[in-house]
């Protein structure tokens, strides 16, 4: 114990001795680091933002297929599915998106029951202001919509439908706390949907299933497809996977991009960074001949790389933090999710706790420190003398 | 004399971990004040959920033809594996070019 | 050679080869010598004669090609790094050509460079290097960087480390290299009262200044890597 403390002092004092070798080596990690968490933080961040809601979807979402393609489904078979055991209840969803070549934006057009007390008790919660929908032709925006089209609470704004036109009155905005989901949203009641997207009666966009125990959703989806041979069933578990993925993806071409600018950049860099210096082969030599064991000199070479380490991989992954979720990561947040017309208030919550910290810590710290000892190592396994002379 | 602890080196290394640390603690406090109004969210989250059925945040490309994964094609090319679904039909970092929505705008015409 | 019981540093037969490529350069060839306990030896001999050579075998600094080298009745010779390490340490108190000091550190740092694996100075050590500043009139520059000091500071400095483990030998190679005369007189007034003390000192140098000096125990002359009788 003494002794650690005595060789952490010393390796301190290298540390600080060393200023540009440290500072150097500090920055560069800084910057890696921030790369790397800046990725992990987004993605995350985004992740849990989908687990809030997972557990909201319906457990099975049924839908048709014509010629390979999603297509409207029939509604004829709504009772056989509500009788299946385990099926709560089945609900048929209109529900499609809207191009507005005028303004190259593309809505989502959602039709929702107005009438029925669930709804109503849904859009009280999450609306900001104004009244509830009820009539043709009232609508709820998403904030970031309604500021794209340029409308306020009981302006309206009139759109093409096929050779017609139609005209939407805005009753409300919805909640900036609910923004990832509703920025591009146009919600207004089932007819109105059917209206504007073409839907005809007896028919829907797809079907949402509600079951007793979610876990059961595969026995209920065999059965769904016996009745519906042509049909595709997507259950939540699936859905769930498929978005993980989407930012796994996302997060992984991120990760390689950063990964080989890494990589040549320790190509470049190996040997002025974990490399043993003259000056430093000398100080070996030195340490070496007043008796230190070969062990004695790696210790502190370890500490002093852990110290340099850890001094630049907490900034960086602090200023990862503050790029995340401070600044919302401008240029990175592009990256991750795309182009896009509308892009909501992006108000993201940070999974990183207190292991993730370190699990993010370690994984800068060890590789580099395991990587700067090798040569350290063949340095001092050498003799004093060799070492002091600038020879071996 | 000789007494050198704690040195002005050790001092300022302290200095400097003490920073961090308290960076790092301040790091995850507001994480978890953050995560407590996410959770304070839920409720509203649910009923958005609920009331669009949609899965897939409203971020930019996906948004654009995925607000559902159950309405993206199956089997499309290059996906993970072919019973998965698509996960990235748009997938693009930048606007498509400017003749695709030409197109796009006098065919509706 | 006689071998004697009471010998503090005895060498038998020790050669050493340089190899570098192909080329093998025979630095030191079938020296033999045994230096009693509490005397004071130079060895003297022309530039490339193998004296440092010889001085970093005797402190264990380098491993011999052929030979043994056995200190205070230990042979060193066959000792595993680890355990040579040690030797330097607790046996073997050396003052380099170059001093060997680190840049960038104080004079007290430097100092009790060899105790850090061992946890530090205690309070011994620390009184044992209080004296020893004092007695070499160093005690002002305890806190001084090294590379601020001049060459006989430094000197005096290297000295007072290779004392701190309070080693029973003291090796210097070229003590009187960057001393003028007055100063070598001091420099070895200074070395006779350490063997007054009961340690045991072997130089190196060509300087006909410390080789003439009546109060050595004894010279030893090599050339070309072999010792002269
Ligand atoms: N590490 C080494 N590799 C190769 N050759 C070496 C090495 N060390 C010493 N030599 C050679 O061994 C010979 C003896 O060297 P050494 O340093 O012992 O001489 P020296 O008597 O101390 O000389 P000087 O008086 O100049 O210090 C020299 O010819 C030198 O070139
Ligand atoms: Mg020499």
């Amino acid at each position: 114990m003494k002794r650690q403390l005595a060789l952490i002092r010393f390796a301190l004092g290298s540390a600080h001795r060393r200023t540009g070798r440290t500072l150097s080596l500090a920055v560069a990690l800084a910057l890696v680091t921030f790369g790397y968490s800046s990725v992990l933080f987004l993605t995350e961040a985004l992740r849990s933002e989908f687990r809030l809601a997972a557990t909201a979807l319906p457990d099975l979402t049924v839908q048709s297929l014509v010629a390979g393609r999603p297509a409207l489904i029939n509604e004829e078979q709504l009772p056989a599915i509500a009788s299946i055991a385990g099926v709560v209840a089945v609900q048929p969803r209109v529900w499609g998106y809207y191009f507005v070549p005028a303004m190259s934006g593309n809505f989502t057009v959602v039709g929702v029951d107005t009438d029925a007390e669930t709804v109503r008790r849904d859009l009280s919660l999450v609306m900001l202001e104004g009244k509830l929908p009820g009539a043709s032709g009232e609508v709820v925006l998403g904030e970031s919509l309604a500021a794209f089209l340029g409308l306020e609470i009981t302006d309206a704004v009139t759109l093409p439908v096929g050779r017609a036109m139609k005209r939407l009155e805005l009753v409300g905005t919805f909640r900036s706390q609910v923004a990832l989901w509703t920025s591009d949203v146009i919600l207004m009641n089932v007819a109105d949907a059917r209206e504007f997207l073409q839907v005809p009666p007896g028919q829907a966009t797809d079907l949402a299933v509600l079951l007793s125990t979610p876990d059961e959703a595969s026995v209920a989806a065999r059965k769904i497809a016996e009745l519906l041979p042509s049909a595709r069933i997507v259950d939540r578990q699936l859905m769930s996977r498929t978005y993980d993925l989407t930012f796994d993806t996302r997060g992984g071409m991120m990760g390689g991009m950063l990964l080989s600018a890494l990589v040549s950049f320790l190509i470049l860099a190996w040997d002025r960074l974990t490399g043993v210096g003259p000056g430093e082969r000398r100080e070996i030599g030195v340490l070496k001949a007043v008796g230190w064991r070969t062990g004695d000199v790696l210790i502190a070479r370890l500490w002093e790389n852990t110290v340099i380490a850890v001094y630049g991989a907490v900034p960086g992954i602090l200023a990862a933090y503050g790029y995340v979720f401070l600044a919302r990561a401008p240029g990175l947040a592009e990256v991750l999710l795309g182009w896009s017309s509308i892009y909501p208030a992006l108000r993201l919550t940070p999974a990183v706790d207190p292991g993730q910290f370190l699990v993010l810590l370690c994984l800068v710290v060890i590789p580099f420190v395991a990587a700067s000892l090798i040569p350290a190592w063949r340095t001092a396994t050498h003799d004093p003398h060799g070492l002091l002379r600038g020879a071996a | 004399m000789i007494r050198t602890w704690p040195s002005p080196t050790t001092r300022w290394h302290l200095a400097w971990a003490g920073l961090l640390l308290a960076g790092a603690v301040a790091m995850l406090v507001d994480a978890q004040v953050r995560r407590a109004a996410q959770q304070a969210r839920q409720p509203e989250v649910q009923s958005v959920v609920r009331l669009l059925g949609v899965a897939d945040l409203a971020l930019s490309s996906s948004s654009r033809w995925l607000r559902h994964p159950s309405i993206a094609e199956p089997g499309a090319p290059f996906a993970d594996g072919p019973a998965i679904l698509d996960n990235d039909p748009a997938g693009a970092a930048i606007s498509p070019p400017r003749a695709s929505e030409r197109g796009r705008h006098s065919e509706r015409k | 050679m006689r071998t004697d019981q009471h010998a503090m540093i005895q060498a038998t037969s020790l050669s050493k080869r340089y190899r570098s490529g192909h080329v093998e350069k025979v630095a030191l060839c079938q020296v033999s010598l045994a230096i009693p306990r509490a005397e004071f030896w130079i060895v003297s001999g022309p530039s490339g004669s193998g004296k440092t050579t010889l001085l970093a075998l005797l402190a264990g600094m380098i491993a011999p090609t052929e030979g043994e080298v056995v200190l205070d009745g230990k042979s060193i010779t066959h000792l595993r790094d680890h355990h040579r390490a040690l030797a330097r340490r607790n046996l073997v108190g050396m003052v380099f050509q170059e001093f060997a000091l680190v840049a960038g550190m104080t004079l007290a740092e430097n100092i009790f460079l060899p105790l850090v694996p061992q946890g530090g100075p205690g309070e011994t050590e620390r009184q044992r290097v209080r004296a020893l500043l004092e007695r070499f009139g160093m005690a002002a520059y305890a806190r001084t960087q090294v590379e601020r000091l001049s060459a006989g500071e430094r000197q005096r400095g290297a000295i007072i480390r290779a004392l701190v483990a309070d080693a029973p030998i003291l090796m210097l190679d070229e003590p009187t290299a960057a001393l003028d005369t007055e100063n070598v007189r001091i420099m070895v007034d200074l070395l006779l009262s350490l063997r007054a003390e009961g340690r045991t000192i072997v130089a190196t140098t060509h300087d006909r200044r410390l080789t003439e000096d009546p109060r050595l125990n004894g010279v030893l002359r090599l050339v070309d890597g072999r010792l002269e009788r």
